[in-house]
């Protein structure tokens, strides 16, 4: 009784990851906007043709019989004031498909509008920078004012629909991979940390054989870290191939996850070559103090102080703003405490693993 | 203080004593340059030109950071233990090391501006690029001397020093030739600062980190 209550949080653990597959397996996908394709702009007249997914466009709320929200469809300047410009007309085509028309005026004063649609069932979806314009200042605001000034957030239809997770645009489906990727980065975060509190701690150590103890554990710690910033590396590589295109991109947290795995496999290589036990410990305590001060920098500072394609990074919207809502707070959470119990119960075996070779090794030497 | 002025002065003497040590470093800095021109054959766009200044800088820093040096000799060495403190001789290699870098720098970006043409630069750019080379070659030198005294202590050699440096290198770098791109197309030294600030924040953090950790090293 007593070990399964010592024990009980591995089962925890491996749990609580049971709950975050059965979810990112089971979970569908909210309604979003997949696709949006300017097919005309000449002459103030804009029509843009929108593919949705999992939407109801067409559809009325069942719920409330008054209902007297329609569709409705937003230009939405980015970076300025906010400010909006309302859809002269919609077409619904079918249930995912919506042909929009704009009046636009003359000039257009800033250079990037994102979508926003109001439906009745799916609630307002979203889209960045679906139109690009050249900034130029109107020549006389007051002759004709374009911008509707009532404010999209009054004016929301609530969604009415089950549990599910949200759709982002351009990621869709990808969105499941929040759940393995990003853990992997914080579980690698916390193994690393262990792995430095012990090297630390070794240096401050008297004897060698209370270095090595703790030598031992800083290099478990480090081997499981590693393990998880592989993974989140190909986890990573996935995700950008179906979200930005290609296997990999120059961005600075791409470059900061791989400058910073090729410093840990330098920690790695550097313990493999030093042959003196004493030696041994010394060095590669200094060295992995080295590699964590390197990866806080590279993976925790630098990226938020430049451009980056990642959500929440230089200029671009976190995940929460929009999108990391209840339903992904229920799957992300439990996902990152998951996967850091199983790389904690990962580095205590491998401490184990490593104490009993060093024992038989000590055995066969006498 | 005065121990380190002298340890610095004693750095320079052994690289007069042996001086094809550093003369082999220049030979290579201006044979890869040299090399450069016969493969891109002739003055190569800006783009390349900031490139091979960068790389082969880096280059020729890991040259100059691998070579052997006396104190590493397990007898030298129990005898410095002795007179010195690691943390002195860490700030007088690291100067050294900064000094010989700032040398090579120069001689590159001469050698450059011979072989491969000077990239529409004027006389104050170039001045302001050479003042981004030296400040990477501090920053290089700082990281550097650390880790080619672990590989020196590892018995290794050059193979580790490259292997552990290169990624520690990567930042450095990569800040290094955003400020090279910056004043080739013509911005000015202070537009650029910030990549200078940042070359000047790498190279302190890493001198303060050889500075805390070398003892640890040097013990034994």
């Amino acid at each position: 009784m007593k070990s399964l209550i010592k024990h009980s949080w591995k089962f925890i653990g491996i749990l609580l990851l049971a709950y975050v597959f059965s979810m990112i397996i089971l979970v569908p996908l909210g309604p979003g906007l997949e696709r949006a394709a300017i097919v005309m702009k000449e002459q103030g007249e804009l029509v843009i043709k929108v593919k949705g997914f999992a939407t109801h466009f067409g559809t009325d709320r069942t719920d409330v019989t008054d209902s007297d929200k329609p569709t409705r469809a937003f230009l939405k300047e980015q970076g300025g004031k906010d400010r909006l410009i309302e859809a002269k007309s919609i077409t619904i085509e079918s249930s995912d498909i919506l042909i929009i028309k704009w009046h636009l005026p003359d000039t257009l004063p800033v250079k990037s509008w994102g979508l926003f649609i109001n439906a009745p069932v799916d609630g307002t979806l979203w889209m960045p920078n679906v139109l690009f314009h050249e900034p130029v200042v109107l020549a006389d605001p007051k002759k004709s004012n374009p911008f509707s000034d009532e404010i999209l957030i009054v004016d929301l239809n609530e969604r009415q629909l089950g549990f599910h997770f949200p759709s982002l645009p351009r990621v869709v489906e990808s969105m499941r991979n929040l759940m393995l990727h990003v853990p992997m980065w914080f579980t690698m975060f916390l193994l690393m940390g262990i792995g430095v509190y012990n090297s630390i701690a070794s240096l401050g150590r008297k004897d060698l054989q209370n270095q090595i103890r703790q030598d031992i554990r800083a290099e478990a710690a480090v081997k499981v870290g590693l393990l998880f910033g592989i993974l989140g590396l190909i986890t990573g590589s996935l995700w950008a191939r179906f979200t930005w295109g290609t296997w990999w991109v120059d961005d600075p947290q791409l470059n900061g996850s791989m400058v910073t795995v090729l410093v840990y496999l330098g920690y790695m290589t550097l313990r493999s070559t030093i042959k003196d036990e004493e030696l041994k410990v010394k060095m590669s305590a200094v060295y992995n103090i080295f590699a964590f001060v390197i990866l806080v920098v590279l993976l925790m500072i630098l990226p938020k102080y430049t451009d980056s394609l990642h959500p929440g990074k230089g200029d671009n919207p976190g995940f929460n703003e929009f999108d990391l809502d209840k339903s992904l707070r229920l799957a992300f959470y439990p996902a990152v405490v998951g996967w850091m119990l199983l790389g904690t119960w990962m580095y205590l075996l491998s401490v184990r693993f490593e104490r009993v070779k060093g024992k038989i090794r000590t055995k066969l030497e006498y | 203080m005065k121990d380190v002025l002298y340890l610095i002065k004693h750095h320079y003497k052994m690289e007069i004593r042996s001086s094809q040590g550093i003369a082999g470093l220049v030979l290579f800095a201006i044979a890869t340059v040299y090399t450069a021109f016969q493969v891109v054959g002739g003055h190569p766009d800006l783009d390349t030109w900031n490139a091979l200044a960068w790389i082969i800088l880096m280059f020729t820093s890991f040259n100059s950071a691998s070579r052997p040096l006396p104190e590493d000799l397990a007898s030298v060495r129990t005898y410095l233990h002795w007179v010195v403190t690691p943390r002195k001789l860490i700030i007088a290699r690291t100067v050294h090391h900064s000094f010989v870098l700032i040398i090579l720098a120069s001689l590159l970006l001469f050698a450059m501006g011979l072989f491969l043409g000077t990239a529409e630069l004027n006389a104050v750019s170039i001045l302001s690029f050479l003042a981004g080379m030296i400040l990477t070659g501090v920053a290089l030198a700082s990281t550097l001397t650390l880790l080619a005294a672990i590989s020196a202590r590892a018995g290794a050699g050059y193979g580790l020093t490259a292997i552990l440096g290169l990624p520690l290198i990567i930042p450095i770098i990569l800040v290094s030739t955003q400020f090279g791109s910056d004043i080739l197309t013509g911005l000015t030294l202070a537009q650029s600062s910030e990549n200078l600030f940042f070359l000047l924040t790498l190279a302190t953090g890493s001198s303060v980190f050889g500075y805390v950790l070398f003892p640890y090293l040097w013990r034994s």
